[in-house]
């Protein structure tokens, strides 16, 4: 049996996503991303949540992707409120609720801010729900990013992720003495504050081991074989040019946008 | 002359970069290759320190001011690293930061050494499968390393140090988070492995009494004691704060002594089995 390439397995597990290699996902979020910073239309921005928000929906939904989705729906909510009432543009009254009166300029500026955060968090999310590191990693190498790069590139990607493991085992700890009972945010916030320096310090510790097990483990070894990509990848080169050259377009836009302001 | 049938490390001192007080101080040894040598002592006795120079991690990754000199067979971990290297295995003492972080499943992790060093697909299957049953890691072979226990995830970093048939073998503390179940099944294992040199540091001083063939006291960067594990065990200082195996402290309690040498007590099973047979007999 194929112990590390169970095909069997890999048929079964197999989604569109997996056809689309991780630089077109990257590339993608940063497309939308752009775009959604170029257009200024309410309704194409609610075109792009959505479309955003399909790509979302139909991978792999995770929890951290839920939170990070009502973490952002409460900070739109925040700015729509702020900005609806105090925004130094406002003018137009669009609503009022007990006697408080909302600016149609201020929700507005609200919404497109909001529909760009979400377009953020949705591709980004499609991104890290349909990728995993190694899948990353042996990409990058296959298509010739040399190792050293690669494993910085994916050290970065694992620090948040081994700050959130280690505070999770901190704060376990710290509940199970009954040091902080942690039930109200500000509780968590004041209890993440004499840990922020032990917490960074163990993360690099940790990086720094990393980096000595990967030198041990013949990472850098000029015998080392490339692995072979996870997936077989539709279409790379054509999807990668055709996203960078709308990428270029759009930086060029909102360049000569800029310069003709000063012109 | 330099002997090559040994490990040999003659005057070694280390001190870490920007510290002042050596970790490790003047130590002097020698031990013929494929033995099995336990290092032992209290807490900043400079026992990792010790597994990092004899992995060549000092002063190559990690910097610092080394003295003397150390010597695996024609090998030496200071001057030709990198081949030296290849020979090596090591097991780090947290088993979180052994592993690459760029596998998703257990088999990808323990192919990882492989694929480094150039091993082709066939062989890499096979060797894998082979180690994972030695370590009793086949069930796990395709989950991913995340959803280990720590005795599991301690397996593992084993089998990735051993996947690449090394001649030297640096285990530090490998059995810290296994039950004892799996530190039994481990140490009965590792009596079993021929042709290598396995430097091993443990607190299991019962274990480590049954398999070793050499026993290493280090007590604040000196090497305090050396010897045989009855040798070591026999002559035990109080202030060095190790602990003595039980069968020694058995066979003193009920005056057991070796038959052949009345001054020393047993440390292991076959020893105290001898005693016990001749205590009967008389």
């Amino acid at each position: 049996m194929d112990i590390r390439h169970n095909r069997l397995q890999k048929v079964a597990r197999l989604h569109w996503y997996n056809v689309v290699d991780p630089v077109t996902k990257l590339l993608l979020a940063l497309f939308l991303t752009l775009l959604s910073f170029q257009l200024t239309d309410l309704y194409f921005e609610a075109g792009l949540v959505l479309i955003s928000l399909i790509l979302l929906l139909l991978s792999r939904l995770s929890v951290a992707t839920l939170h990070a989705v009502s973490f952002s729906l409460f900070l739109i909510a925040t700015m729509i409120l702020i900005q609806g009432l105090f925004n130094s543009q406002n003018a137009h009254p669009l609503v009022t609720i007990l006697s408080i009166t909302f600016y149609q300029e201020g929700v507005l500026y609200a919404l497109t801010m909001g529909a760009r955060i979400l377009i953020i968090i949705f591709s980004i999310g499609f991104f890290m729900n349909t990728t995993t590191v190694s899948e990353n990693a042996t990409y990058l190498e296959s298509v010739g990013m040399p190792y050293n790069q690669v494993y910085l590139l994916m050290s970065v990607c694992y620090i948040l992720p081994q700050i959130q493991q280690n505070l999770k085992k901190i704060q376990f700890a710290e509940k199970a003495r009954g040091i902080n009972p942690q039930k109200t945010l500000i509780q968590k916030l004041r209890s993440l504050l004499p840990i922020m320096i032990p917490l960074i310090i163990k993360t690099f510790d940790q990086s720094i081991n990393r980096s000595i097990t990967l030198q041990l483990r013949g990472f850098n070894s000029p015998e080392r074989t490339i692995a072979a990509p996870m997936y077989h990848y539709f279409k790379t080169k054509l999807s990668h040019y055709f996203l960078v050259l709308m990428i270029i377009i759009l930086i060029g836009c909102k360049l000569w946008q800029i310069i003709k302001n000063f012109l | 002359m330099a002997n090559y049938q040994k490990l040999s490390i003659n005057q070694l001192s280390f001190t870490y970069q920007h510290d002042r007080v050596p970790v490790l101080n003047d130590l002097t040894v020698s031990v013929p290759l494929d033995h099995i040598i336990g290092i032992i002592g209290n807490h900043h006795a400079g026992k990792t320190t010790l597994c990092r120079v004899l992995a060549g991690i000092v002063p190559h990754i990690i910097a610092g001011n080394l003295v003397g000199s150390c010597q695996l067979g024609d090998q030496s971990p200071v001057q030709d690293w990198p081949a030296y290297n290849q020979q090596t295995g090591f097991v780090l003492q947290d088993p979180h930061s052994q592993l690459s972080g760029l596998a998703d499943t257990v088999a990808d992790e323990i192919a990882f050494d492989l694929l480094n060093h150039g091993v082709e697909e066939t062989a890499i299957q096979q060797r894998v499968a082979a180690v994972a049953a030695q370590l009793q890691l086949t069930a796990q072979l395709q989950q991913s390393p995340d959803s280990l226990s720590g005795g599991q995830l301690q397996r593992l970093a084993i089998a990735t140090a051993i996947v690449t048939r090394p001649t030297v073998l640096i285990l530090d503390d490998p059995t810290s988070e296994m039950d004892p179940q799996g530190r039994s099944d481990f140490f009965n294992w590792l009596k079993t492995v021929t042709h290598t040199t396995i430097v091993i540091v443990s607190n299991e001083i019962d274990e480590l009494c049954e398999i070793a063939d050499e026993l290493w006291v280090l007590e604040k960067g000196h090497l305090v004691s050396h010897g045989t594990p009855l040798q070591v065990m026999n002559h035990l200082s109080p202030k060095w704060q190790v602990a003595t195996p039980t069968i020694y402290q058995l066979a003193s309690l009920m005056n057991w002594p070796l038959a052949t040498k009345p001054t020393l007590f047993p440390v292991n099973f076959n020893q105290l089995r001898r005693c016990v047979n001749v205590n009967h007999s008389n």
